[in-house]
């Protein structure tokens, strides 16, 4: 009788197991749900494009944290609020100008692109000027098929990027004194930078489109600068012949340059640029030149004192 | 009356604690969320360490309004200080790999580490001779808690990327104790505030 009592019973046994499956998988997908769910909530339309092979074995950071850690100043200064308060920007529709010194000024539809541009999966690494990175699978496409549209006249030397300008959607805009930084926002690039073939004009991450905190409809994406260059959510593009005032410039010429390439040999003034956190992580890894990018892109600088224009 | 009072101290002692604890439980609750969770314990250690020490300089002032609660400033600081040790073990672990010649030139090369080492050190000093028979000997020594607070809101201001609301903030409640302070030492020669 007693020897019975001890041995446990096949189906009980396999019922336990299952039990305990149950749990441990419950833990592990826990964090796949929940990015399932974050996704989805976000209601973000497919998006058809030739898919990046990812041949440097980049670690994609996962679309959770990629879409909730945002610098989107229009918002919020906060990093988390944007993802809360984005879904009220209007992208569609979307017009996107192309001005300046080119011979064939365009305004394009962001339906039109969509429909017209072929799309291209680029994973990417992204280093923010504040000591955090991340990897990113963009959809887009390379700027310079865009410019192939227009046409750049032999006087075009520079771009200057705009930001949507409404502080009835961006309520950091309608802040006047109090806004943080002077809007709209504006970047900018040199013609044989935005030639790149690396230089994007991203539409989508993570086979969707853009959630509005990412810069929907469209966004720059330049892998070997500062994150602060790939500026969100365009409406105007402009060829010049001068090299642009960007924002960060304006605001504080001695710690944010034109350039702003990702360089761990210049510190920016007030810390530290040698060392990068992924999102997620503890510990920092050491900062790429050019973010990694170097063989690619190095040739841009190969005569520059990268101190003087940092 | 006099059980009364005892119990109801007790029980402000209590709510101190809770609320002195409260941001580490918020912390341990949101850390494995967070896309960034060691900025965000930076952010938290220090913030914390700040915002206790405004505390606990503010309200000996409370007098003002007739509440007597300067004797809770030494449990306050304590507590700012324990934040303060947080931040900065958060530093020497994940930042310097506990590399001396790392520290020294982070220190001499980026000023907010210097202003904020030296906040630091105030608040070590002053914890150790917060007892009873040793406050009375460096109580002059404390006073170097004024140049602690300087120093802590630059380093504050200086860690983030552009000044917003509550860097302005801040710098608006160190202006206002240093008013205080200033307003209350030339007032009254035997200051109440020590």
């Amino acid at each position: 009788m007693k020897k019975q009592l001890d041995i446990t019973s096949q189906h009980l046994f396999k019922a336990r197991r299952k039990f305990l499956a149950l749990g441990a998988a419950s833990l592990v997908s826990n964090k796949e749900v929940m990015q399932l769910l974050a996704s989805a909530k976000l209601n973000l339309k497919d998006l058809h494009f030739i898919q990046d092979k990812n041949l440097n074995k980049l670690q994609i950071t996962d679309f959770q944290k990629a879409s909730t850690y945002n610098n989107f100043y229009e918002f919020s200064t906060s990093k988390s609020k944007p993802a809360t308060m984005a879904h009220a920007l209007q992208t569609k529709p979307w017009e996107l100008k192309v001005s300046g010194l080119v011979k064939n000024p365009q305004t394009f539809h962001i339906s039109t692109l969509l429909d017209t541009m072929t799309l291209q999966e680029r994973v990417y690494r992204f280093r923010c000027v504040e000591g955090w990175s991340m990897v990113v699978p963009w959809i887009g496409f390379e700027l310079r098929e865009l410019l192939a549209k227009v046409q750049p006249l032999s006087s075009a030397k520079y771009l200057r990027f705009t930001t949507l300008y409404d502080p009835k959607q961006f309520p950091n805009q309608a802040k006047n004194a109090f806004a943080t930084i002077p809007y709209p926002y504006e970047e900018g690039l040199r013609l044989d930078e935005a030639m790149h073939n690396l230089t994007l004009l991203s539409v989508g991450m993570y086979g969707k489109v853009l959630p509005n905190q990412n810069g929907a409809p469209i966004r720059l994406i330049v892998p070997w600068k500062y994150g602060f260059k790939s500026i969100k959510s365009i409406v105007s593009i402009e060829l010049t012949k001068d090299e642009p005032v960007t924002t960060w410039q304006k605001l504080a010429p001695n710690e944010y340059g034109f350039y702003a390439n990702v360089n761990p040999n210049i510190d920016h003034p007030r810390w530290s640029q040698a060392r990068e956190r992924r999102l997620g992580s503890f510990f920092k890894q050491d900062t790429l030149m050019f973010n990694g990018y170097e063989k690619e892109v190095g040739f841009l600088y190969e005569k520059m004192d990268l101190e003087k224009y940092f | 009356m006099k059980r009364w009072i005892l119990k109801n101290i007790f029980s402000l002692k209590l709510v101190l604690w809770l609320l002195c604890l409260l941001p580490s439980i918020y912390t341990l609750t949101k850390l494995s969320s967070h896309p960034d969770p060691l900025k965000f314990l930076y952010n938290m250690s220090g913030l914390s360490t700040f915002w206790l020490l405004i505390t606990a300089l503010l309200i000996p002032f409370f007098h003002i309004f007739g509440l007597h609660v300067r004797k809770y400033s030494k449990f306050l600081g304590i507590f700012s200080f324990f934040y303060a040790l947080i931040h900065l073990l958060l530093y020497l672990i994940f930042e310097s790999n506990f590399s001396f010649s790392f520290i020294l030139k982070e220190v001499f090369d980026k000023p907010f580490i210097l202003f904020g080492m030296g906040l630091f050190l105030v608040l070590l000093v002053m914890t150790l001779t917060s007892t009873k028979k040793l406050y009375k000997r460096y109580k002059k020594l404390h006073q170097l808690i004024y140049l602690g607070l300087v120093l802590g809101t630059f380093h504050y201001s200086m860690a983030q990327k552009v000044l917003g609301f509550f860097e302005y903030l801040a710098i608006g409640f160190l202006l206002l104790i240093l008013t205080l302070k200033a307003y209350s030492s030339s007032h009254n020669k035997k200051s109440f505030v020590s």
